[in-house]
């Protein structure tokens, strides 16, 4: 599991393969068979769009290839928060551009109009597009917050290793985030009554 | 709605997401990847250290030349002041005196207490144009009037980011100058500014800035600007700005880039009346957002 935490630190098999990984394509590729999933998902869920969470995906991986050879890590954590921390700032730096941050609100809005078409019910359970757009509403920095906590189900102290933060920082942050992200649910819940 | 953080999990733990990936993508993207991480593993096979590298790198050089350069000083002085003792001695420099003789008398050092540094030296950042060379010493003292202090202590600040991506505007002005995690404030990415407000008019003399000093970053876009006026619409005076490219949209600034250290970043203000302190920046070499540890303006109350 992802979100699997801090225990006490002693050497595994994922950590040779991570020691190893710096020289050996093999075991390269090993740890990549164990993380493309979970960072095509951590896309997915910053980008919407599976298409455009590919090309991140592979943004990540490729920048891996390029600077493993650099990282000092020891173990499958450490490679796991510098992963994160590659794609965190990729998905960022993809957002950003407020040109694309607009096709994935246009996106999210046209499969919220899908799911209401082909709705029976007028009920107001939240769907995915929905949040999608209210966490879009966020800062980059705080959509990943929500990502890696709620949908990559990760402790606050592995979230704030990835993002160089405190752990309290963490927690306070997080607690402001979901205040905004209330408000952008009802407003946009209010939009469409 | 949710009300929790528990009940936005539940929330999130409903929601039907196809997140499923192409296999032909995995398949693709791993070939790529092993081919860039190969030829990677060529290149720096071939970029081997010159042979006058690895002996200027050697420890045995060093200790060589550092021998070296003792005899040449030993010699030079026995030669070049015969009259005076052979023997070598150390001179301590006695500590500066507080008063200037130069400025005058009532003129002091201002003793700016330095947090520890995160780094020894500073790295020679060849990218950022326009950048100042480090001094490769400790800053020269500054000198105001007897009776300046840090006078933005406890200060309130605001800032154009009202909620930082982490810690709180108020540790701008809170004393804490040191790196570690915990100290700094982080705003948003892009141009943001904080404005401290003295509550009361002062003569400024120095203004004393620690972005982010863990790493050898340089800041863009850094402006310092005064006024009396909480808006900076009428009676503004620039103090520093290495806006090269006028982004900021003050006017093209005409001051370096400079990279932070410990010692953080003295304006020289000249004494100028002001209630109102901002500061401008726009990113740096480390981050697209905009780090501030501590800023300390030292001043005296208008007489």
């Amino acid at each position: 599991m992802v979100g699997a935490m801090a225990k006490p630190v002693k050497q595994t098999n994922a950590d040779d393969i991570v020691v190893r990984a710096r020289v050996e394509a093999e075991a390269l590729s090993q740890l990549y068979e164990l993380y493309y999933e979970r960072i095509f998902r951590f896309c997915v869920h910053r980008l919407f769009s599976k298409e455009t969470s590919e090309d991140v995906t592979s943004t990540i991986f490729l920048e891996v290839a390029r600077r493993i050879r650099n990282f000092r890590g020891r173990t499958e954590q450490d490679f796991r928060n510098w992963l994160y921390a590659i794609a965190a700032n990729q998905a960022n730096a993809y957002i950003r551009k407020a040109s694309r941050r607009k096709r994935l609100l246009a996106e999210a809005a046209s499969s919220m109009m899908d799911v209401t078409a082909n709705s029976d019910d007028n009920s107001s359970e939240l769907d995915w597009p929905m949040l999608y757009a209210a966490i879009l509403e966020l800062k980059p920095e705080h959509q990943t917050i929500i990502t890696l906590r709620f949908f990559e189900k990760m402790e606050y102290e592995q979230i704030a290793k990835i993002l160089d933060a405190r752990k309290a920082t963490m927690r306070v942050t997080l607690h402001r985030i979901l205040g905004k992200l209330r408000k952008h649910l009802q407003t946009a819940f209010e939009g469409q009554v | 709605m949710f009300k929790n953080e528990d009940d936005f999990k539940k929330i999130v733990s409903r929601l039907d997401i196809n997140e499923k990936p192409s296999a032909a993508h995995r398949e693709s993207l791993r070939r790529q990847m092993l081919s860039i991480f190969n030829k990677s593993g060529e290149a720096s096979k071939t970029e081997s250290r010159p042979l006058w590298r690895t002996i200027m790198k050697s420890p045995i050089t060093k200790l060589a030349i550092a021998a070296a350069v003792i005899i040449i000083v030993v010699v030079g002085a026995y030669y070049l002041k015969p009259d005076e003792p052979t023997t070598v001695s150390v001179e301590v420099v006695p500590e500066q005196p507080t008063t200037n003789k130069e400025t005058g008398p009532e003129l002091v050092a201002l003793d700016i207490e330095l947090p520890k540094p995160m780094f020894v030296g500073t790295p020679q950042d060849v990218k950022t144009p326009n950048l100042e060379r480090p001094l490769g010493r400790p800053r020269p003292p500054f000198y105001a009037p007897i009776g300046t202090r840090n006078v933005a202590l406890g200060k309130p600040v605001f800032s154009t980011d009202e909620e930082p991506i982490i810690g709180e505007i108020e540790m701008i002005t809170d004393g804490d100058k040191e790196a570690a995690d915990g100290s700094f404030v982080e705003l948003g990415p892009l141009k943001q500014h904080v404005t401290i407000d003295l509550e009361a008019e002062y003569n400024i003399y120095a203004i004393v800035i620690w972005h982010y000093h863990k790493q050898a970053w340089v800041f863009f876009d850094v402006a310092v600007q005064v006024s009396n006026e909480p808006d900076f619409i009428t009676n503004v005076k620039t103090l520093f700005n290495n806006d090269i490219d006028n982004s900021l949209g003050l006017g093209v600034g005409k001051d370096m880039h400079y990279t932070e250290t410990s010692e953080g970043k003295l304006i020289d203000a000249k004494g100028t009346v002001a209630r109102y302190v901002r500061l401008y920046s726009n990113g740096s070499t480390g981050s697209d957002a905009n780090h501030y540890i501590e800023v300390e303006i030292y001043g005296k109350a208008v007489e």
